[in-house]
């Protein structure tokens, strides 16, 4: 599994790199990441981990786990830092690739991967806050995985389309058009959410 | 990529809170909502804990290096290119040295033997030979007794120490006097070829 992940995070920031122009200087702050200066991933680490954290402890849902994984996807970064190219993104998409991919390998069993986003995770507050928003986390769980990846990385964690594509390993189109269909099974899914609601409580009642 | 998703596009990134097409709308409605989604956020004692696991992690990893991958300029802090040539012309010299095999010995001997070889070069090189010390001159020893056992002492050290004598003492003390030094003066005499007890 190390020679496949280390391949796939080469590739992964050969993508990052080759999604924009051809030409291009490493601006200073990438530069001193591919030289591992120690402050700027200390910065990195301090601007990033939270957000990581957040994507992995949706999918795996153990807070322990989800510790090791951020720490092991730093990790990765740091010792693949020569191959990330400067390419106009920021080393975010590089670092949720990076987390997609290790996520993806945690526990796996024979073709099934940790879910894109595990329901208990936001089950109680959800509930809490807003029934709608526990609808909405229901939807995206059943969304198929390609389309589920895609809005949770665009809309929950707030990557550009140019980002998502890169950490998906995709192009932006097709970031796009998957972006585009998932948001109308959601739409559908929340329009008819209250109706199943009812009927589950008449059922139950 | 069709034009709605494109459309789309525009009206998700674009800051227009109201697009045009009442299905972009409700579209973007649900994205906006999507991040909304109460997500667990990291303490700041996990984030610290994280840390100080990627930062155990990356020394690990540095420490893990095999000299091969450092010498071939792998690594976090890899050396400068004039090291590496010379560690490696080193390595080359110990392990290429065929003829030494051939010899019977080992490349580990031969290495051992220019060691020795270069230390002992630096032992000759010394003035007194490190054998005019006070210690030397006074205390007998194998290696010191036949150059007082040879007839022509005077042969052996020729050379005689500018050296003043009222010279300040710089720790060399016994250079050109003790064994040499006190022979070059001498006649030899019967008995001369004793050696010392």
């Amino acid at each position: 599994m190390a020679g496949f992940a280390s391949g796939a995070f080469l590739r992964l920031a050969e993508a990052i790199g080759a999604s924009q122009s051809a030409e291009w200087t490493p601006s200073p702050a990438v530069e001193a990441l591919r030289n591992r200066d120690p402050i700027a991933w200390t910065h990195l680490f301090e601007r990033e981990a939270p957000a990581i954290y957040r994507y992995v402890i949706a999918r795996v849902g153990s807070p322990e786990e989800a510790e090791d994984l951020v720490s092991r996807t730093f990790e990765e970064a740091w010792k693949h830092a020569e191959a990330f190219e400067d390419r106009g993104l920021p080393p975010r998409a590089w670092l949720f690739g990076i987390a997609r991919h290790l996520t993806s390998s945690h526990r796996r069993r024979l073709f099934r991967q940790p879910p894109v986003l595990r329901l208990d995770v936001v089950e109680q507050a959800a509930r809490e806050r807003d029934p709608e928003l526990l609808d909405l986390a229901r939807a995206i769980a059943r969304l198929p995985r390609a389309d589920a990846e895609v809005v949770v990385l665009r809309f929950v964690h707030g990557l550009s389309a140019h980002e998502t594509a890169a950490a998906l390993g995709t192009t932006v189109d097709a970031v796009k058009s998957r972006q585009a269909r998932a948001l109308r099974k959601l739409r559908h899914a929340l329009e008819a959410a209250p109706a199943e609601r009812a009927g589950l409580a008449a059922k139950e009642g | 990529m069709d034009d709605f998703a494109q459309r789309l596009h525009e009206a998700l990134t674009t800051s227009a809170r109201h697009p045009p097409d009442p299905e972009l709308m409700a579209l973007v409605r649900v994205a906006r909502r999507t991040r909304e989604l109460p997500l667990p956020t990291a303490t700041p004692a996990q984030i610290a804990r994280m840390r100080r696991r990627f930062e155990e992690r990356v020394r690990g990893s540095e420490g893990g290096l095999g000299p091969l991958a450092a010498w071939l300029g792998l690594g976090p802090r890899p050396r400068p290119l004039v090291q590496r040539v010379a560690l490696g012309a080193a390595a080359a010299a110990i392990a290429f040295s065929g003829g030494s095999l051939a010899a019977g010995t080992t490349p580990w001997d031969a290495a051992a033997r220019v060691g020795t070889f270069a230390v002992d070069a630096v032992r000759s090189l010394r003035p007194g030979n490190g054998a005019g010390s006070d210690e030397a001159a006074t205390t007998p020893s194998p290696t010191v007794a036949p150059s007082t056992a040879t007839p022509t002492p005077a042969v052996a050290e020729p050379t005689p120490d500018p050296t003043p004598e009222d010279e300040e003492d710089d720790g060399q003390r016994g250079r050109g006097a003790g064994i040499s030094g006190g022979d070059r003066d001498r006649t030899p005499e019967p008995g001369d070829d004793r050696r010392p007890e």
